[in-house]
């Protein structure tokens, strides 16, 4: 038995992403970047055998997680989550700018949000902050689902903005 | 949900997949595409005049349009007078309020968002693209609960029990009904204060009462006079 079977053997009992902070409390000896490359050590493993598996860091932790081309089958047993690009937005805007009130996700999408945010409380991806107003704030659920390790792994929303700026500046140029 | 189309075959371009937007900023966005615009070389007026005639259009097709669109035009005609008006240019050329400024600022903010949303989606996502080990979907996990579980259960009670629920009807106070009581008291004495025309002292009564005396005045047959906030108001003849 080696250290990176027992990473294997806590990962394994997870429900969900299990927390590195967790997983180094019960090998003491062991550091993050120690485990990270007992993880990569272990995919490579399931890469060379063909495994339908993988584990994925998600959520400041690590879970399993299936392949993505045994979907299909999967999806016979399991319902798929769907969420409408309405809960999406509602979803961005309290990722991006949460914790944030109803008012402020509203008046960002010029529309009323209510049933979008229902549908993301349940399904845990979002939760309430008690206070007047009540605030929304993303779960550690969210990232699990996203496959995000915190919200700074969000790429900027700047970013987006600029897309446009340079594709505007591209057809300025071509216009003159 | 059925794409709507437009009756006229000259306005083949305005094909209605009302559905298929968010909200009026989506709309915009659609049409300012449509225009070839960008956000940073916007012609606001044509927009304005688009989105005005799709809401139209939208209404005499009779498809029930989301309270946001009107609310939406009727921002956006009060944008377009402003945009006619003389600039409010102050005397040392400094820019004053600029209102097409914030609907951009606006529509930038909500594009980027969208965008994030559209990002947010073509990752692979557990329980769609990619399957967890042994977590349920609807996962009721107490130390994953937060409040919003616990919303969640007072209005599933809620829900459950409403039944048992007396529903208290009130009366709503005739607005008519109303004006010509005011009226027959004005005959009576010259003056007469707003808690003595809602004598029955009903938050329904007292706003029909109240809505009874705005009508009076704008049709010039009264007048109202409170002396200073939070005085009795007075109703008088002219």
């Amino acid at each position: 038995m080696n250290k990176r079977d027992i990473v294997e053997a806590l990962i394994f009992s997870g429900s969900g992403s299990l927390q590195v902070r967790d997983i180094l409390k019960a090998l003491p000896d062991m550091n993050e970047d120690e485990l990270a490359a007992c993880v990569a050590e272990l995919n490579r493993i399931y890469e060379e055998t063909g495994r339908s598996f993988r584990i994925e860091r998600a959520s400041a932790g690590y879970m399993f997680v299936t392949r993505e081309e045994y979907t299909p089958y999967l999806r016979a047993l399991h319902t798929p989550a769907k969420l409408s690009m309405a809960s999406l937005e509602a979803l961005a805007v309290i990722a991006y700018k949460g914790p944030c009130s109803k008012g402020t996700i509203d008046s960002i999408r010029g529309v009323d949000s209510t049933s979008s945010l229902k549908s993301l409380l349940k399904h845990q991806l979002i939760d309430i902050k008690t206070g007047k107003p009540l605030t929304y704030y993303t779960t550690p659920r969210f990232l699990e689902v996203f496959g995000l390790d915190s919200l700074s792994d969000l790429p900027d929303l700047k970013q987006f903005e600029e897309v446009f700026r340079e594709e505007a500046d591209a057809g300025s140029a071509g216009g003159g | 949900m059925l794409p709507m189309m437009a009756n006229d075959a000259r306005e083949e371009r305005f094909v209605l997949r009302l559905p298929a937007f968010e909200g009026p900023l989506d709309l915009l966005l659609y049409l300012i595409e449509k225009n070839r615009f960008t956000l940073e070389n916007l012609e606001v007026c044509p927009i304005i005049e688009q989105y005005l005639h799709y809401v139209e259009q939208a209404r005499s097709l009779d498809v029930s349009l989301a309270g946001e669109f009107l609310e939406m035009a009727s921002y956006l005609i009060w944008l377009k007078s402003c945009l006619l008006l003389p600039s409010t240019k102050g005397e040392d050329g400094e820019e004053g309020f600029n209102p097409a400024a914030e609907l951009k600022e606006m529509l930038q903010t909500y594009r980027a968002i969208r965008m994030a949303s559209q990002e947010l989606s073509t990752r692979p996502m557990l329980f769609r693209d990619r399957f967890p080990k042994g977590m349920p979907q609807e996962e009721r996990d107490i130390s994953s609960m937060g409040i919003g579980a616990l919303l969640e259960a007072i209005s599933s009670i809620k829900a459950r029990t409403k039944q048992h629920v007396l529903n208290v009807t009130f009366t709503r106070f005739n607005i008519q009904f109303m004006i010509d009581k005011i009226q027959g008291l004005l005959k009576l004495k010259g003056r007469v204060s707003l808690f003595e025309v809602a004598d029955a002292a009903e938050r329904m009564e007292l706003i029909g009462a109240f809505l009874a005396m705005l009508e009076l005045s704008k049709r010039s047959l009264a007048r109202i006079i409170q002396s200073r906030l939070f005085a009795v108001i007075y109703i008088t003849g002219r």
